[in-house]
């Protein structure tokens, strides 16, 4: 009998599922202890059954992944690459990333994303707020200050993505929202009120029928701590830093109160998450209308918009600037950048410089006294 | 401009209330500047526009043939909310008594639960008493429960556990004498699980007595800020489904009878009630505070958590958002899916299977073992731990109950509500009886 190496574990200490391998970490989702071969399987496993329970894919189908370097969509694109083999979903996946303009934060964030695609063997490609808007959020910040700097991005952000989807023909992209965000969501829909949004809170795919491009959430009942802890273990490489320009007020307030309430009932996440499949608007008492004779049907089956104005489309609004899906005769997107238009300067003062307020305060970030 | 939902004045301000315009202001709220008298009234105007309906007014001929004498039951905890709704109805019910001859458009019931915390009988029956006869002429029934009252009817405990494929387990065992409720929940692991069923006991206890007094309508004291928590709280706790049931005014069904549940202080806030408790005389002395003492975090509930959330944001100038949850809840309804069972704990509709949804979603698979160190350990793992499948009766449990066993450890036992098979099988005679 040649001596034992390594020193032999005890049996407390083993994972709770395969029994035969020393845990090396709890789970957060359940509290279990597990090895790192157990944890990488129920993972990913667990994504497994959330595509196919869903039918988020179809054969033949492209698929982009919403990578902007940071550990969601990175572990999304491994994740998605490893199960794409070993169940055969055949379906061919495209690395999409959205370049804001925010030096310091975005070019850091998008070497990331060029490695991961040589590391995965993606195709990349890349869309650029300066391409398809003739603004960056440098710019954009630099005009409208930065306090509403997320509203600007997340409009724009969201429209650039499938923007970016139709220019290389692909008609779904996933995203990298996870559990702690999607609980986040059901919590401030309701305490702002948005009975709109509130129904469809946790919906794993949203499509509409104006817009080829359809979105979903693979990591839907993933949590978060778990999504780090893959990412550590299978040492994949993501880029971390928050974003200079992000104030998230109420968000945050939601969230410290997600926090709190973790720390009270640990799977309160997944538990929001099931109230918030189950919340459903009441029906409306739909009020009776003199019918007059003279007027025809097809006329009362006009949708109005909430401007006022009158949609002669049967398909879904379209913008009448850009073409895209909007609730308005003009899109989101076009209003704000309208608006940034009226106050751009005619001529650019110290043309040489075209470092952002990003760059200025990591570089003081950086400087010793 | 205030940022609070009241905010008292200094006692040498000049401002005249707006509404009198004769007395001194002691207080903004809702930004109007009010006196002590005018503030109390306004709000018990936003109860009463919550009682109009017809059967709480007083009756003449054909109509009070038709609605016959009305009950109704409000619980008292010796709370600011229910102390203030007892007072409101209380000076309804007087004004009703004056002004028409010695009729009441309804009789009122009050009832307290005796709490672990809370005032012993004799204090409690002491201070209903003495709230009662300060209303006189009108009569008030009180009657004092005790918790343990909820085992009564109850024939048997329930072992349960919840294994780790999510299924909830149970089997039976003995219910003796010496078994409290409060020796029950004291089995209980965790403070959210416990508190959540003695809500469930609570509940249980004002619907039992509501039908044993004959009461056709609850009335329960919660304020906005209440109302807007356990929004909240039924959102954390996975009841989402019951969100639009829970906070309504809606009627229930027991029986043959119909019992009508109502929130009057829907409209007022929390801090509007604890003003009204300051400017009311003589109320203030029967409030009975229960000292918050838990400072940690770890050792709050959901219902704390959520309660202390809203009452940040009024702090800050944010009141507005509980209205916001509040109504936003009232319309809500019941979700578009099929029920497929009712809970046998709380007795709840299920819309959607915990356990297959749970499974789903928590993978309990083990990766292969590779190595011959590896499966010696798996064997020598059986044989120390072995596999503790538990044995049992399926329990057919809602998600929130799910959880909150899960909570509640491997040692719990509660009793369940029996199904209509074993209610028939008790009652129906076969041949050979």
């Amino acid at each position: 009998m040649p001596e034992k190496t390594t020193k032999r574990p005890k049996v407390t200490a083993l994972c709770q599922h395969c029994h035969g391998r020393k845990a090396v970490m709890k789970r957060p989702k359940n509290h279990q202890k597990l090895c790192k071969e157990c944890f990488f399987l129920v993972f990913e496993t667990e994504i497994h059954n959330t595509i196919t329970n869903a039918e988020l894919f179809s054969r033949g189908e492209k698929v982009a992944i919403g990578a902007s370097g940071g550990k969601d969509s990175t572990v999304l694109a491994s994740v998605l690459k490893t199960l794409n083999e070993r169940y055969d979903y055949g379906v061919h996946l495209v690395l999409l990333s959205i370049d804001e303009g925010i030096k310091g934060y975005r070019d850091d964030s998008l070497a990331t994303v060029k490695r991961n695609k040589d590391q995965y063997q993606m195709d990349l490609e890349i869309v650029s707020y300066k391409d398809l808007y003739s603004w960056s959020m440098d710019e954009i910040v630099a005009c409208a200050g930065m306090r509403n700097s997320c509203t600007y991005c997340g409009v724009l952000r969201r429209q650039a993505l499938d923007r970016g989807a139709a220019q290389l023909g692909i008609s779904h992209v996933v995203t990298g929202h996870n559990a702690d965000d999607m609980a986040e969501t059901v919590l401030m829909n309701i305490l702002r009120g948005d009975t709109a949004r509130l129904e469809s809170s946790t919906s794993i795919m949203t499509q509409s029928s104006g817009s080829p491009i359809k979105r979903s959430k693979p990591f839907k009942y993933s949590y978060q701590k778990e999504i780090v802890l893959y990412a550590h273990y299978k040492k994949l490489d993501y880029f971390s830093t928050e974003c200079s320009y992000a104030p998230e007020a109420f968000r945050g307030t939601a969230r410290e109160l997600l926090k709190s309430l973790e720390a009270v009932r640990p799977s309160c996440i997944m538990d929001i998450i099931y109230s918030g499949e189950h919340l459903a608007l009441a029906p409306k008492k739909k009020k009776k209308t003199v019918a007059y004779k003279n007027k025809s049907k097809e006329n009362m089956e006009q949708e109005i918009r909430p401007d006022g104005t009158v949609s002669l489309k049967t398909d879904g609004n379209t913008c009448e600037k850009c073409g895209y899906i909007t609730s308005n005769k003009i899109c989101k997107a076009c209003v704000l950048l309208a608006g940034l238009e009226s106050s751009r300067a005619k001529v650019g003062i110290e043309d040489g410089s075209k470092e952002g307020p990003a760059k200025l305060t990591r570089t003081l970030e950086q400087l010793t006294f | 401009m205030s940022t609070q939902p009241v905010q008292y004045l200094d006692p040498e301000t000049e401002d005249v209330c707006k509404r009198c315009g004769e007395k001194k202001a002691v207080l903004i709220s809702r930004r109007d500047l009010f006196c002590a008298g005018c503030f109390v009234w306004f709000m018990r105007g936003k109860q009463r526009k919550s009682m109009l309906n017809e059967r709480y007014k007083v009756k003449y001929g054909a109509v009070a043939e038709r609605l016959g004498t009305q009950k109704v039951l409000l619980p008292v905890s010796f709370g600011a909310s229910s102390l203030v709704l007892l007072d409101m109805v209380a000076s309804l019910l007087q004004e009703q008594n004056l002004g028409h001859n010695g009729k009441q458009g309804f009789d009122l019931v009050v009832l307290h639960i005796l709490e672990k915390k809370g005032p012993s009988r004799e204090e409690a029956e002491q201070s209903l008493k003495r709230i009662s006869e300060s209303f006189k002429p009108v009569h008030i029934e009180v009657v004092v429960v005790d918790p343990n009252t909820f085992l009564l009817d109850k024939t048997s405990l329930q072992r349960i556990q919840v294994s780790a494929e999510f299924q909830v387990i149970h089997h039976i065992q003995e219910l003796d004498q010496s078994t409290t409720v409060q020796s029950l929940l004291d089995a209980c692991a965790s403070n959210s699980s416990r508190d959540d069923l003695l809500q469930l006991v609570y509940h249980d206890l004002i619907r039992q007595t509501s039908v044993s007094q004959g009461c056709q309508t609850i009335i329960l004291g919660h304020s906005m800020t209440r109302l807007a928590s356990e929004v909240l709280s039924f959102a954390v706790k996975g009841r989402g489904s019951e969100i639009h049931h829970a906070i309504a005014d809606r009627s229930i069904s027991h029986g043959v009878n119909e019992i009508h549940i109502l929130f009057p202080l829907r409209d007022i806030l929390f801090a509007e009630v604890k003003a009204i408790l300051d400017l009311t005389e003589g109320l203030e002395k029967f409030l009975v505070q229960n000292t918050t003492t838990a400072s940690l975090v770890k050792n709050m509930t959901v219902q704390a958590l959520s309660t202390k959330y809203f009452e940040d944001l009024g702090l800050n100038g944010y009141a507005s958002t509980a209205s916001t949850v509040v109504k936003t809840a009232e319309k809500l309804g019941a979700p578009k899916r099929e029920i497929t069972g009712q809970c046998r704990i709380c007795s709840a509709d299920i819309y959607t299977n915990p356990k297959q949804w749970l499974r789903s979603i928590t993978v309990k698979a083990a990766a292969p073992l590779e190595t011959d160190l590896e499966r010696e350990l798996a064997e020598e793992y059986a044989n120390v731990i072995g596999c503790s499948d538990l044995e049992g009766e399926k329990l057919e449990v809602c998600y929130g109950c799910t959880v909150t066993l899960l909570g509640a450890g491997d040692k719990f036992a509660w009793p369940t509500r029996a199904t209509k098979d074993e209610i028939l099988d008790e009652f129906v005679l076969t041949d050979e009886e």
